[in-house]
């Protein structure tokens, strides 16, 4: 979710949980993956896993429009920032930029290997950088090409890999392990390593013209052939990753990306993009690793998300416990763990994490597949505030909550059902009517024998008798002081009299102890009645109603017609209000 | 010369206007010395005007008698400080936003500023009864320093504004935070005088932003925005006059400007200046109770007057030893607090005021 667009509104927003299940979005398909869109997040992207894009409006919760291309399952969604565009991977291999607001596909990028995910930078409108995660594979940070078209991943302008290990390393482990999945960088590609000072490297490619597409040529023929990396002549040109969970996220200021690094799980690290400069290339994009700090060993990451002020971040590992650290923009080595969230009873697997509501809640979903659950914890207080029921028997998928929209929580199942969550909302009859009352169940009325008996006056038999009934219990009734204010005869009150008269009296610091006479002021009284609904804001909006017609009309000039006329300026709104014509102005 | 002091005890009292005589006549009648052992930062009246507390850099709450002018009690809140006291409706508690304490040997912050806080920290904001020194309530969100609170008038509700850039939304009763707001920078919060309207300013690119919420509807976002053409640094004040005509908006920065702004468009009614700031404090400024004039403390140890309508200097008060950061006048009395680091009573001379 984006809230930049979002907070030029200024919505005040309530921190409320999510409780029931409203709706569930199933009938058009299995679902696997969501988004919602940045502007205004009413429009739920769902991908599914026929390949298809679903849109749904959240208002009418209806189908609005679909997006066809993929040929394969939908993997996952993500919108950019302050736009209507759309990436999306897919199973059949390829990343889809679509424009949603024209329903057309920008963009599509065919790679050789599965994506898990991609996200876009902060500024993707103007530099196009976009970061995918393989599975089982280094994290690729892509340049897209900014001409519509389908494009083979070595036809993009700029490709880095993002490893942070030696360059041997990654050579190494592709050597000793059985070549299962391949990563594809094909021929003619520039792709060279360099070492940073802290002995790690970045395997960049970047090329000025746009190689031909080959068929499937290896990567790492290519790193050797290009000198940066020393590869043993047997190597056959495959590599390997020992893990199959990747992720890779932006932080908000797209200066930094926080990746799990794939050689050392548990790890966590930092790469800097940096623009430099060199000599007859004109500027162009560095990546390297700035910082790297570490969960306890072993601790796959399955998920890296940030919150929408971007100030903190949350690590979802293989150890039962969902990580939340505070993240200073510019410092990446001032990374702080905050909070660690964990069932305290029974110790579960999560699956999948979201911050929520303005990032004062914090929900998991638990990774069980008979009886998954939610869990909700209040950021702030550190606490579990409530546990949901997932549906039974089926495995959470991803979870997302919206930020605007009061309380809804969509989760997505891996049988691919997609149910919404929303705050019940009671509907309190007995506010509009006072008299009204609610039952569990139907009454059947009895109709009292004198109820439409009438005196010869016209009044009623019943009414009279009802009234005498109830009569003495209203005089019982207590009287509820609803206006808050403590009476000076409250027993707190008069205590904090006796006690702070007595304990002040051996006190030395006044300077005499004669008492004060303060004579009250006399406040001129002329504000708008309380209770009048007509009052004040009703004026407002006049005032800005009349203001918006007359332009010409500046604010100055309403502002000399009070002062000359001696009048109060809400004295000018009510002649605002009762001559809409404008008449006062002119 | 002797402060003359009144000393009658009849209850039904004169009503009277002030003045412009009045306002120079004011002098001090009550001076509570080694109170506090540094400077006051906060002061607020009860909404009967009978109470003021003031809350030191010290970790001190120390309460008066406004009416009687008598110290009532004084309450250590050493642990977390008091950064603004507000009081609510009721007279016997007061909320209380937490402030790293000074350490009165060495002047510099004690170990728990929140860089390198320690996880006891929190910048909470605590509901204190004064009746008996405990707190009844607190009320958990904010992650930054709370600088500015503001209570409504007619229910239990109030705001407060941190500076993490949000703004949360508090029913006294319930201990969970009902909304929040996030602008960017340090913003500041006034509820209006009839209780309908909150107006949270803060600063966009140098451009002071007022924006109106009807408290009723707050979640429909602004009803009304302003934008001030004066450049200003963040503001810390903002107040609403108490005939809910007027905004005075403060900010600390070194040419101090108080601006008097129109609460229904936003004009520019007046411009106070002449106190002096180099040193940018967050200096206070408050109306008096009939809206008529406004006042401010300034560096040079003095508070400065003005008339609201015409933003002429109306009088500068002398006797502090040193700035005054919090001042109020009594919502209900002919009276004026203000502390340095000792706590202030003024009075104008019965003789110059129009009695009603």
């Amino acid at each position: 979710m984006n809230r930049v667009l979002l907070d030029r509104l200024f919505p005040f927003v309530r921190a409320q949980v999510p409780e029931q299940v409203e709706f569930s979005l199933s009938e058009h398909g299995t679902g696997r993956c969501f988004a919602f869109t940045p502007l205004y997040g009413n429009v739920l992207a769902v991908g599914l896993a026929d390949g298809t894009i679903a849109l749904y409006d959240l208002v009418t919760r209806a189908l609005a429009k679909k997006l066809y291309g993929h040929t394969s399952d939908v993997f996952s969604l993500s919108f950019v920032p302050r736009s209507t565009w759309l990436l999306s991977t897919s199973l059949d291999g390829s990343l889809r930029l679509w424009d949603v607001s024209q329903l057309r596909c920008i963009v599509c990028v065919r790679f050789e290997a599965q994506l898990a995910r991609a996200s876009a930078h902060p500024r993707f409108r103007q530099n196009r950088l976009c970061c995918v995660s393989q599975t089982g594979q280094p994290v690729l940070l892509v340049q897209l090409p900014v001409e519509p078209g389908e494009y083979h991943v070595t036809q993009c302008p700029s490709v880095w890999v993002l490893w942070s290990g030696p360059a041997s390393t990654l050579t190494m482990s592709a050597q000793e392990r059985t070549p299962t999945e391949t990563l594809q960088v094909p021929e003619c590609a520039h792709v060279h390593a360099s070492d940073t000072e802290d002995g790690n490297s970045v395997c960049t490619r970047n090329s000025d013209a746009l190689p031909p597409v080959p068929e499937r040529a290896p990567l790492l023929r290519e790193l050797g052939t290009h000198g940066a990396v020393e590869l043993p002549p047997t190597l056959t040109g495959s590599i390997t990753m020992p893990v199959a969970y990747l992720a890779a996220e932006f932080d908000p200021t797209g200066a930094y990306i926080i990746t799990h690094a794939a050689e050392q799980p548990g790890l966590l690290k930092v790469f800097k993009i940096e623009r430099a400069t060199e000599a007859g290339s004109g500027p162009r994009l560095t990546v390297h690793c700035s910082a790297s700090f570490a969960l306890p060993p072993r601790a796959f990451v399955k998920q890296i998300q940030f919150a929408e002020r971007g100030d903190l971040f949350l690590v979802v590992a293989h150890d039962r416990i969902v990580r939340v650290f505070e993240w200073k923009p510019f410092e990446p080595n001032k990374v702080r763990l905050w909070r660690e969230l964990k069932d305290r009873v029974s110790s579960v697997q999560w699956r999948w994490a979201a911050f929520a509501s303005h990032d004062e809640f914090l929900v998991a979903g638990t990774a069980a597949s008979a009886d998954h659950r939610l869990y909700i914890w209040d950021l702030k207080a550190n606490q579990l505030v409530k546990q949901l029921d997932g549906r039974p028997k089926e495995s959470l998928s991803m979870l997302a909550y919206h930020a605007n929209l009061h309380a809804l929580l969509v989760l997505v199942y891996q049988s691919g059902s997609i149910l919404v969550y929303h705050k019940t909302v009671a509907e309190n009859w007995s506010a509009y009517a006072p008299s009204f009352r609610e039952v569990s169940e139907n009454v059947e009325y009895v109709e009292a024998e004198d109820e439409f008996d009438f005196d010869p006056d016209g009044s009623s038999v019943y009414d009279r008798r009802r009234r005498k009934h109830f009569a003495p219990a209203d005089e019982d009734a207590t009287v509820v002081d609803i206006t808050g204010r403590l009476p000076d005869s409250d027993p707190g009150y008069q205590r904090f009299a006796e006690a702070g008269w007595n304990a002040s009296s051996s006190s030395s610091m006044s300077s005499s102890n004669e008492e004060l006479l303060c004579l009250p002021v006399d406040i001129p009284l002329d504000l708008p009645p309380l209770a009048s609904e007509a009052s004040w804001i009703g004026e407002y909006r006049a005032l800005r109603r009349h203001e918006s017609e007359q332009q010409s009309c500046s604010a100055t000039t309403l502002r000399q017609d009070d002062a000359s006329a001696g009048t109060s300026s809400q004295a000018v709104m009510r002649t605002v209000r009762d001559d809409p014509a404008g008449q006062l102005a002119k | 010369m002797e402060p003359r002091v009144f000393t009658s005890q009849q209850r039904d009292l004169p009503i009277v206007r002030l003045n412009n005589r009045a306002m120079q006549s004011l002098r001090k009648t009550k001076v509570f010395k080694n109170v506090h052992q540094e400077q006051v930062c906060t002061l607020d009246f009860s909404v009967d005007g009978e109470i003021v507390a003031a809350g030191g850099d010290d970790g001190l709450i120390s309460v008066y008698s406004a009416v009687q002018g008598r110290l009532l009690t004084t309450i250590p809140v050493k642990r977390y400080g008091c950064g603004v006291i507000r009081f609510g409706n009721h007279k016997s508690a007061v909320l209380c936003a937490s402030k790293p304490v000074l350490d009165p040997g060495s002047g510099s912050l004690q170990a728990r500023a929140p860089d390198n806080a320690p996880l006891s920290w929190d910048d909470h904001i605590r509901y204190l009864s004064l009746t008996e020194s405990k707190y009844i309530r607190y009320f958990r969100g904010h992650r930054a320093r709370v600088v500015s609170i503001a209570v409504t008038p007619n229910d239990d509700s109030f705001m407060s504004a941190a500076l993490d850039g949000t703004m949360r939304l508090w029913d006294i009763r319930y201990p969970h935070c009902a909304g929040v707001l996030q602008v960017r920078g340090r913003p500041a919060v006034a509820v209006d005088p009839s209780g309908l309207v909150a107006a949270v300013a803060f600063s966009d690119l140098l451009k002071l932003v007022i924006k109106l919420y009807d408290l009723r509807k707050w979640d429909e976002g602004p009803f009304i925005d302003f934008e001030s053409n004066v450049t200003t640094s963040e503001p810390t004040v903002l107040k609403f006059s108490g005939d809910g005509r007027s905004l005075l908006v403060g900010a600390a920065e070194p040419n101090p400007r108080i601006q008097i702004l129109d609460a229904f468009n936003g004009c520019l009614q007046t411009l106070c200046r002449g106190h002096a700031n180099d040193q940018a404090y967050e200096l206070d400024a408050c109306f008096s109770p009939d809206s008529q004039y406004v006042l401010s403390g300034s560096e040079d140890a003095s508070i400065h007057i003005w008339e609201r309508a015409t933003g002429n200097p109306c009088h500068v008060l002398h006797g502090h030893s040193m700035y005054s950061r919090a001042l109020g006048f009594n919502p209900q009395y002919a009276l004026l607090v203000s502390a340095c680091q000792n706590v202030v009573f003024w009075q104008p001379d019965p003789a110059t005021l129009d009695y009603v």
